[in-house]
């Protein structure tokens, strides 16, 4: 066996793409939720930062939960705020032109979308003005389609491809992509240049080698989806797949941070 | 720590729900050898879906081709119950297997019909070892594994546990020693196997990958990275498969 070298795992300066903090009702008793909990569970798999969304945005309320969240982070250096975003017109959000200025003002880089778990379309006439707004400032937009299995057929390919299309400057994350979507994912990835693959659950055999070949090292992030999941495997995913070593610095945290930076 | 490393659930070929990356035995064996597996117990997505022989036949192949690293399950199709019998007698007697691969899912075929009661006999005569994608109701799976007791039970995909909730199959594990789990799910929930492993013991929780369907690596990682003792770790990525294929 070979085993892992946890100072080559350090080297790669991991930044993980997909993690949640704060209790959820599917999180297991003991789960890392708290700051301290889950850095010191980014300690022991080697893991040197994060970007967060809180379960509370998600399960519960988006603006309650995202303000929660900054709390939270207020003394934590590691981990990076991730808002969760719906469309405005139910008035359970600010309008985009006030959101957006008030998020990056807040130190707030990047935004989650859940249309499964919050019930709301990714067609033009419910999400464009969102995104037109987030698209003029760069921000990174993570799509979560709250996949469980991967032989669900949850995302709307369509509709990703058109958000692709009309918004070309925004960086599109598809997160939770598992074993089954590669037939869809291969022509996304091929025609546009702006979609991201997180890759917690996508463990395509050769996968990541696969992607890096044909379409660079530079459309996918490191994440591992905790503490709902075990953070090991997308370590030893990213850690075994026989890409060079600096193309799996690019997918442990160089390319997220990058876009992170090119946010303003 | 330096385990030898078996997948007890690996494949051999293509999938039709999705690109397989490594489908061939060369290929394969490159992959085993990155990630440090020394072997697969390999069925043929062909064998478990609609062509049984041809299927085999390709096990046998990349069994011949690397005898070291592939041991072979048989597959049968429980819906031409006549095929059976010879199929498994052509499979033990002339193409080497080692043991037998069930998918009552795919073959849509119920595990407690009569057609799975004749492979069941056939594997008592001389206590070979079954690995079913699903074992079906708990009571179910207790009985045949009292009523057959030198044959070995792996119950497949029981990763899919979260770690919440009770684990379905845990008296069953208790009580009969010729029953096991692998850990093969897609999902890795958090802390799951840790708390599987200090429910049941290490000693009938068995490794394994669904490779090349998953990635050999991204599966491996459930068990490298716990937080268990290595001796733990020992039994399940390996240990226990090579005393169930050695016995």
């Amino acid at each position: 066996m070979k085993p892992i070298d946890h100072a080559e795992v350090q080297r790669l300066n991991l930044f993980d793409a997909n993690c949640r903090l704060g209790p959820s009702d599917l999180t297991a008793s003991g789960a890392p939720v708290t700051v301290p909990d889950l850095e010191q569970e980014m300690d022991r798999l080697g893991i040197a930062e994060a970007l967060v969304y809180h379960a509370s945005a998600s399960g519960y309320d988006p603006e309650f939960g995202n303000t929660q969240l900054l709390q939270e982070l207020s003394t934590a250096s590691r981990l990076h705020p991730c808002w969760v975003v719906m469309p405005h017109y139910t008035g359970e959000m600010e309008d985009p032109a006030t959101l957006i200025p008030r998020m990056l003002a807040a130190g707030v880089h990047a935004v989650r979308m859940l249309p499964a778990v919050h019930r709301f379309s990714i067609s033009g006439w419910s999400v464009d003005e969102l995104l037109g707004e987030l698209n003029t400032h760069r921000i990174p937009l993570f799509l979560d389609f709250g996949r469980s299995h991967w032989a669900e057929e949850v995302v709307n390919y369509d509709a990703v491809a058109r958000i692709c299309r009309e918004f070309p400057s925004l960086p599109v994350v598809l997160v939770r992509e598992g074993i089954g979507s590669s037939r869809y994912l291969y022509p996304l990835l091929e025609c546009f240049g702006n979609l991201h693959l997180e890759l917690s659950y996508y463990q395509a055999s050769d996968g990541v080698a696969d992607i890096c070949r044909r379409f660079g090292a530079e459309r996918l992030l490191f994440g591992t989806g905790l503490p709902e999941y075990s953070g090991g495997p997308a370590i030893s995913m990213l850690y075994f797949s026989g890409i060079s070593f600096e193309d799996k610095k690019r997918i442990a945290g160089g390319n997220l941070r990058n876009l992170l930076a090119a946010a303003r | 720590m330096n385990p030898r490393i078996v997948d007890c659930h690996a494949h051999f070929g293509r999938f039709s729900q999705t690109k397989v990356g490594f489908a061939d035995a060369r290929s394969m064996v490159r992959a085993m050898d990155a990630a440090g597996v020394e072997k697969l117990c390999v069925s043929s997505f062909l064998a478990i879906g609609p062509d049984c022989v041809t299927g085999n036949n390709a096990v046998a192949e990349a069994v011949k081709l690397y005898p070291d690293r592939f041991i072979g399950y048989a597959s049968v199709n429980p819906n031409r119950p006549d095929e059976i019998e010879p199929e498994l007698d052509r499979c033990f007697q002339k193409l080497g297997m080692k043991a037998i691969k069930l998918h009552p899912a795919f073959h849509r075929y119920p595990i407690e019909g009569p057609s799975y009661r004749r492979v069941i006999e056939y594997a008592a005569r001389s206590g070979m070892t079954i690995l079913s994608h699903d074992w079906g109701r708990p009571e179910f799976i207790e009985r045949v594994a009292a009523e057959f007791p030198n044959v070995k039970f792996i119950i497949a995909h029981t990763g899919f546990w979260d770690g919440r909730s009770e684990l379905a199959y845990a008296g069953v594990l208790k009580r009969r020693k010729n029953v096991f789990i692998d850990l093969v799910y897609s999902n890795i929930f958090y802390d799951a196997l840790e708390r599987m492993v200090a429910e049941l013991g290490a000693d009938q929780i068995l490794w394994g990958s669904d490779f090349p369907l998953h990635d050999l690596p991204f599966q491996l990682g459930r068990v490298l990275f716990a937080k268990l003792d290595d001796e733990s770790k020992l039994k399940v990525l390996g240990g226990n498969m090579l005393r169930i294929l050695q016995s």
